[in-house]
């Protein structure tokens, strides 16, 4: 596995912890507001007066708020109007505040934005801090979960600066946390990250939330261990082990600073020390049965093991995880699962399990390649909905506006009236010509995101066009100066330096040319690659025939370079020493693919080679050749009869 | 002839300008952009040929320095460019250019385009005489426009002859048809492929670019086209 791909699955890892954060947030709530369901319904039924109902039903709205949304909903109706009737902003703030979860967990974000923005208004007129801050750290989260970290950051900012203003220690800890996780996702300013933390952790202190302080804590060693500040990190992973010795009340805590701890051993290379936490990590949020949350520790488990060697504990914990986030649809998990698998079958030599394991893992990468795709199609979706309803307010607003105005003027003037009703037709007119232009944007814009995503085909095509480019300059350059030069052996020289080129421009051009799967079809280079050849350097009084026959399966592109490269030293080899005395030469390759395994044999009919063959001495042609063959893990070996003479050459593809 | 490049990488306009005075060609004029160009063209009356590469890097390409050429000067032309794929050339070939050369040519691939241009201008005045030819495609006699067809393939004891729109099964010897109909822009190239040289949009390695298909070419023919220059 590699590190990048490691480090892209720690996006994955802080968003479940940003989930996490507002589930614990949530909990938290709950603690405050003491008390279940049952408990609630019963102190409405005892309770007379119209405010405590009114809070009670608040309560009651959100403690059912994921579980039961139509009664929830209905509660909230009910602490809203009570609210409304009585100018108490502070429920309508916490009334708009349950509803808009409400909305998100029915995924209808719209609406719940524009409850989150009412919350924020009532918050405003309640001159209420805590609210208010609350309300943008949810928005906050709505948009950093749709990958639209700018608009996320900034949220959290402004929510922070007004919790700063409420003093209030738990909110204040809860928005310089989340706002440290945004900037540390987006990989941001690492000083912003820290600084948040530190803050979160100083607040979590004051609030005596010790369990949230270690797990900032944890986090920010985390930051410190990817920027190598060793004497910080460990400094913040003692802070943070102090979980350990806390009462276990709150194990989502205490599994999250594991988790935290096993990452960052493995980013410090100490697999074995990551275990034991992955294990503990796995075990607390098994125990309480959200297997979502498994997903993380295990992967950690996997690539501890993987990382250690222990390639039987790796391959059980890797097929556990693919069995597990292939039930929990994670994405991420899955594709790290199957890249385990694959690298676990190289080790073992099962090529052909895993080129299987390996075209999973590709599959898997370029769902969540689309995924992300898909996500920025969503935002500008989001926006233009956004726009939409905006437009329909206004409309609405103006529409009163105008019939109130009618009935005044029915008592005046009938004429006023006609003269009216003609505004309005030209008003309805404006709007509807409005109403074609965001329908024009939308249209606009979907047509945006089509771009972007033929973007991704444009650009392939353009680093070909620029690698082919900038080959055709080298080639120039060799070009121009072979002819500049006077000694023959610098003169030929560089031409076969400019061959190598040559052959390497070709790859490039049959990989571009085949649709576009980056893929090469051999033995039609093979072909191109020789007539390139025959034409670039040799003598042209000499009759050289060249035959292919055979064929194998497209190679990728870290195969064919240096297969080209070889087959052009061998070429180059044939064509300089082999035919020196006779005339007519010819050249054969015979490509066969068995499995897993290609077998190409080139032979010439010259007249052999003067030394015996060792890869390890002879001129710079065989050290090129030598070199290429280790790259590809390939064998060689040299063959001479009395007609010709034969390499065969044998490779994993 | 008197040749003008359009490229803006002066490395490789040099290399084609050194290959283009082994062949005793004379180079008027090297441009980096469009304005330069424009400029060339404009005081250099006896431009006969251009090598236009396509992207400039700057506000105006070659197919700007095409359009120009087309109004004004009806001077022949090549493009020269390292994009390969389909939409690409059918971009390009809509600005009627002599065919397209493919980054990183050899010295062969230039000799290949120039000798197909001086092919297509001496056959001229043969082609204006002849528009169409009569072929048996099974018991029907059908009447072909030459510029419609693009090539003949010689398969078994048939000939596939390919125009724009159709193929057609003629039955017959390439080498009998080609002497029977007797067509000067009907050119082999190799065992099994004749192709009208008027149809041919590029030269690259060992093939030649025939509306988006890939026809072969023989080594005896390339040698034919080296043997012409040598």
């Amino acid at each position: 596995m590699t590190v990048s791909l490691f480090i892209l699955s720690l996006n994955k890892i802080r968003q479940i912890l940003i989930l996490l954060a507002i589930l614990l947030c949530s909990t938290l709530q709950a603690q405050q507001k003491n008390g279940t369901e049952a408990d609630l319904k019963n102190e409405l039924q005892k309770s007379t007066s119209d405010s405590a109902k009114a809070t009670l039903y608040g309560k009651l709205a959100w403690e059912l708020r994921f579980v039961k949304t139509n009664e929830a909903i209905e509660y909230v109706n009910k602490e809203m109007s009570y609210g409304l009737k009585n100018n108490d902003f502070l429920k309508m703030a916490d009334a708009y505040r349950t509803k808009g979860t409400i909305w998100v967990s029915l995924k209808k974000i719209p609406e719940a934005l524009s409850c989150y923005d009412s919350c924020i208004i009532y918050a405003d007129k309640a001159n209420d801090k805590y609210y208010k801050a609350h309300a943008y750290s949810l928005m906050a989260g709505m948009y950093g979960d749709r990958g639209d970290f700018d608009k996320a950051i900034e949220l959290y900012t402004t929510g922070l600066e007004v919790a700063k203003k409420s003093g209030n220690n738990y909110i204040q800890s809860i928005l310089s946390n989340n706002l440290a996780d945004a900037y540390q996702v987006n990989k941001r300013n690492t000083l912003l990250v820290q600084e948040n933390f530190k803050l979160s952790i100083q607040f979590s202190l004051a609030d005596k939330e010790e369990h949230a302080a270690c797990l900032s804590a944890g986090n920010l060693a985390r930051e410190y261990a990817t920027n190598n500040q060793i004497d910080s990190m460990n400094k913040y992973m003692s802070f943070a082990a102090k979980i350990f010795t806390l009462p276990d009340k709150k194990p989502y805590y205490r599994a999250s600073v594991c988790n935290e701890l096993a990452l960052i051993y493995l980013l410090l290379k100490q697999p074995a020390k990551a275990i034991p936490y992955a294990v503990t990590a796995k075990k607390v949020m098994d125990s309480l049965n959200r297997i979502d949350n498994s997903l993380q520790p295990l992967g950690l488990l996997m690539k501890a093991y993987f990382d250690l060697h222990n390639y039987p504990l790796a391959e059980k914990t890797a097929q556990e995880l693919l069995l597990l986030s292939k039930q929990q649809g994670g994405k991420l998990y899955i594709r790290d699962a199957y890249k385990t698998l694959a690298d676990l079958a190289v080790i073992n030599n099962d090529y052909k399990k895993a080129f299987s394991y390996y075209q999973w893992y590709v599959r898997w990468n370029d769902s969540i390649f689309s995924a992300t795709k898909e996500q920025t199609i969503a935002n500008v979706e989001l926006k233009s909905l956004l726009a939409e309803k905006e437009f329909e307010t206004k409309f609405f607003t103006a529409q009163k506006v105008s019939e109130n105005a009618t009935l005044k003027i029915q008592k005046w003037i009938a004429i006023a009236a006609c003269v009216l009703l003609l505004g309005l037709i030209i008003l309805l007119y404006h709007q509807y010509q409005k109403k074609q232009e965001a329908n024009n944007q939308l249209a606009n814009e979907k047509q945006i995101v089509e771009q972007q995503a033929n973007e991704k085909v444009v650009l392939i095509n353009e680093i070909h066009h620029r690698v082919k480019n900038n080959l055709t300059m080298l080639k120039s350059l060799l070009y121009l100066q072979a002819r500049a030069s006077t000694q023959s052996e610098t003169k030929s020289i560089l031409t076969e330096v400019q061959a190598r080129v040559q052959s390497m421009a070709l790859v490039h051009q049959n990989l571009y040319e085949g649709n576009q799967t980056a893929k090469l079809n051999f033995s039609s280079f093979i072909q191109d690659l020789f007539a390139e050849l025959s034409q670039s350097y040799f003598d042209k009084t000499k009759k050289i025939n060249f035959e292919v026959q055979g064929s194998c399966k497209e190679l990728d592109i870290e195969t064919a370079i240096p297969l080209a490269l070889i087959m052009n030293e061998l070429a180059t080899n044939s064509f300089k020493y082999a035919f020196a005395n006779n005339l007519d030469g010819t050249i054969k390759v015979a490509i066969n693919q068995l499995e897993n395994n290609l077998t190409i044999v080139y032979s010439d009919n010259g007249i052999g080679l003067s030394k015996p063959f060792d890869l390890n001495s002879g001129g710079f042609g065989f050290k090129v050749l030598n070199i290429l063959t280790q790259q590809l893990n390939a064998t060689i070996k040299y063959q001479k009869t009395s007609s010709a003479s034969i390499f065969k050459m044998s490779l994993p593809v | 002839m008197n040749i003008l490049i359009v490229e803006d990488e002066l490395l490789i306009a040099e290399m084609l300008k050194e290959m283009l005075l082994d062949l005793k060609h004379t180079i008027l004029g090297i441009a980096k952009n469009f304005d330069v160009a424009e400029m060339l063209l404009e005081n250099n009356e006896a431009i006969d040929f251009c090598f236009l590469d396509i992207n400039l890097h700057s506000s105006k390409s070659g197919y700007d320095v095409a359009n120009l050429i087309n109004a004004k000067y009806k001077i022949p032309f090549v493009f020269l460019t390292s994009y390969s794929d389909k939409s690409t050339i059918e971009i390009a070939l809509a600005y009627k250019p002599q065919a397209y050369l493919i980054k990183p040519f050899s010295e062969i691939d230039l000799f290949t385009t120039i000798e197909l241009f001086k092919t297509r201008t001496s056959i001229l005045p043969q082609q204006k005489a002849q528009e169409t030819i009569v072929i048996k495609d099974g018991a029907k006699t059908i009447k072909l426009a030459i510029d419609e067809i693009l090539w003949l393939k010689s398969e078994n004891i048939y000939i596939e002859i390919k125009t724009t729109t159709k193929t057609h099964l003629v039955r017959n010897s390439l080498v009998q048809f080609l002497e029977e109909i007797n067509v000067p822009c009907f050119k082999r190239v190799h065992r099994t492929f004749a192709v009208n040289i008027n149809n041919v949009n590029a030269v690259t390695g060992q093939h030649l670019l025939v509306a988006n298909e890939k026809i072969p070419l023989s080594r005896k023919f390339r040698e034919q086209i080296l043997s012409n220059f040598q």
